[in-house]
């Protein structure tokens, strides 16, 4: 098993001096791996997202960690409620997080300042969560299952053994344009997407923020920006990831100008993978 | 090299749809003035996308009179020539309403919500519709594409029913009127011009949350007020007498 993630600041953010909106985690052990994204809302609307998304990153960590801990048979799961409580604790625990920390750093003038009326009186009311608005998507590799979650745009992008990529979690129409649904939203339990798969387990699964997606936008050049990094990575994981890295500041310049962030989960499958380079990497990294 | 550097990154697209009225009552001067001012305004708007880093500038152009019919489905600009439209018909501006509908859909014209930006849509017609328009413009107005789209309209002629061309804008503002082939002109390339530039520039931010597209409608107050601000500016031109 193996894990990564990459974030940028975008060229847009840097030019207005904004802070970088976008967080990722990454964590793996023999028996897992998780990656995890999440976009805080760019707009002055929004002005403590870059909060907001790192701590729906951090909580969906730990959440994750003790989900995987505490399940012995990953096979057996039945669809939906066991994910639905997972999103459920998400939600919960981001909402403690966030009133924490509005309670520890009240509002400030200038911050209120950035609203309009309408807003600015909903930030001094008790529907002040949007301030910290982010989405949030997170997959899991283990060696029975392959799960994700995901609420909000940006996308999760897998590549099976053959090496065919797919987008295993359905879509949101709500997200439209720069419209998209949130962890802050009153329903955002109704609006997490899930995949859950116990067959044909996807060997590398990429999950990133639109800032990605809104360089590369169609789906064949996005699948060729991740078969291109899943190749780099079975080369040389840590050569790949600086350069995937060193990569982003001209991405987001030439491409979406917004703050990217990229997580991946890989796992080896043996003697089925690619001649075994994949093999070779995973050996070295556990030698 | 970096091997990421091999895969290509694409601008967005933002597509221009010409709608125009082909119908027997713009034949002559009208036909020739729409004809003479696209034509003479494509190079303009195919610089301003070659120049943008942030979209790829597509033209469409649906014409409607006794049936509808894509002259142009969206193609680049950059390299392309506009062909004459001719003029003779009815007025099936419901039908054109509908056709409109079905192809502002991610599985027809906009196919990725990450890879367009709004449309810009621009009518342009000198009469009444001749079929039942009513049914057809209220569900073009439910479509999300159409709701975040910078839309503006001609009335060409005094005989131009302003009242559906208001309705498909969903502000008086946007409707121009033209009474000379010259003023038509002047108006076709100041609303391609200026709609390209706006509706082409990206915010580069995600913006997310909400109940709204807040940089679509930003582009279309920005766009409001840039009609205004020509209206004013050319009060004179909206207020000759018809010369159609």
């Amino acid at each position: 098993m193996f894990a990564f993630h990459v974030i940028e600041k975008g060229s847009s953010h840097i030019l207005t001096n904004k802070p970088c909106q976008d967080y990722a985690l990454s964590h793996y052990t023999k028996e897992y791996a998780i990656g995890i994204v999440a976009d805080g809302h760019g707009s002055d609307r929004y002005f403590r997202s870059d909060k907001g998304s790192k701590f729906a990153a951090e909580v969906t960590m730990i959440i994750l960690q003790e989900f995987l801990a505490s399940t012995k048979n990953m096979t057996r799961l039945p669809n939906g409620d066991w994910q639905k409580q997972i999103a459920a604790s998400i939600i919960s625990r981001w909402n403690d997080k966030i009133e924490q920390d509005k309670n520890g750093n009240t509002f400030t003038e200038d911050e209120l300042g950035l609203l309009k009326d309408a807003d600015k009186a909903r930030a001094e009311s008790d529907a002040w969560q949007f301030v910290y608005g982010t989405t949030l998507i997170a997959v899991v590799r283990t060696r029975e299952c392959f799960f994700g979650l995901h609420i909000g745009d940006g996308k999760c992008v897998a590549i099976d053994a053959d090496g065919n990529p797919s987008q295993p979690i359905p879509w949101d129409d709500d997200c439209f344009l720069n419209q998209t649904t949130s962890l802050c939203d009153s329903d955002a339990i109704n609006r997490f997407r899930f995949v859950y798969m116990t067959e044909n387990l996807p060997v590398a699964a990429f999950v990133a923020s639109d800032g990605v997606d809104d360089t590369y936008t169609s789906d064949e050049r996005l699948h060729e920006f991740y078969l291109t990094m899943w190749r780099m990575l079975q080369e040389n994981a840590e050569t790949a990831i600086n350069e995937i890295q060193s990569f982003l500041p001209k991405m987001s310049e030439q491409g979406s100008h917004d703050d990217i962030s990229i997580a991946g989960v890989l796992f080896d499958k043996g003697k089925e993978s690619h001649n075994g380079r994949f093999s070779k990497f995973i050996n070295s990294l556990f030698a | 090299m970096n091997p990421l550097e091999a895969v290509e990154i694409a601008r967005r697209q933002m597509t221009l749809f010409f709608i125009v009225d082909t119908s027997g009552s713009m034949n002559g001067e009208k036909i020739a003035a729409v004809n003479t001012a696209i034509r003479e305004v494509l190079p303009e708007i195919a610089d301003i996308s070659s120049e943008n880093a942030d979209a790829q500038i597509k033209v469409a152009c649906l014409q409607f009179a006794s049936d509808v019919q894509w002259l142009f489905k969206p193609a680049d600009v950059e390299g392309l020539t506009w062909t004459d439209l001719n003029a003779g018909g009815m007025t099936v501006m419901g039908e054109a309403f509908n056709e409109l509908n079905k192809k502002l859909s991610r599985k027809e014209f906009l196919d990725s919500p990450t890879g367009n930006f709004a449309p810009v849509l621009f009518l342009m017609s000198d009469g009444q519709p001749t079929d039942e328009y009513r049914k057809a413009l209220d569900s073009l107005r439910e479509n999300r594409w159409f709701k975040v789209a910078i839309r503006v309209a001609i009335a060409i002629g005094d005989d131009a029913d302003k009242n559906i061309l208001e309705e498909f804008t969903g502000n008086s503002e946007l409707v121009l009127t033209a009474h000379t082939p010259e003023t038509l002109k002047q108006m076709i390339r100041f609303v391609s011009v200026t709609s390209s530039k706006i509706g082409s520039r990206s915010s580069g931010i995600g913006v997310g949350g909400g109940s709204a597209n807040p940089e679509e409608e930003s582009k279309q107050a920005e766009f409001a007020e840039q009609v205004k601000e020509f209206k004013d500016e050319n009060a004179d031109l909206e207020a000759l007498s018809d010369g159609f």
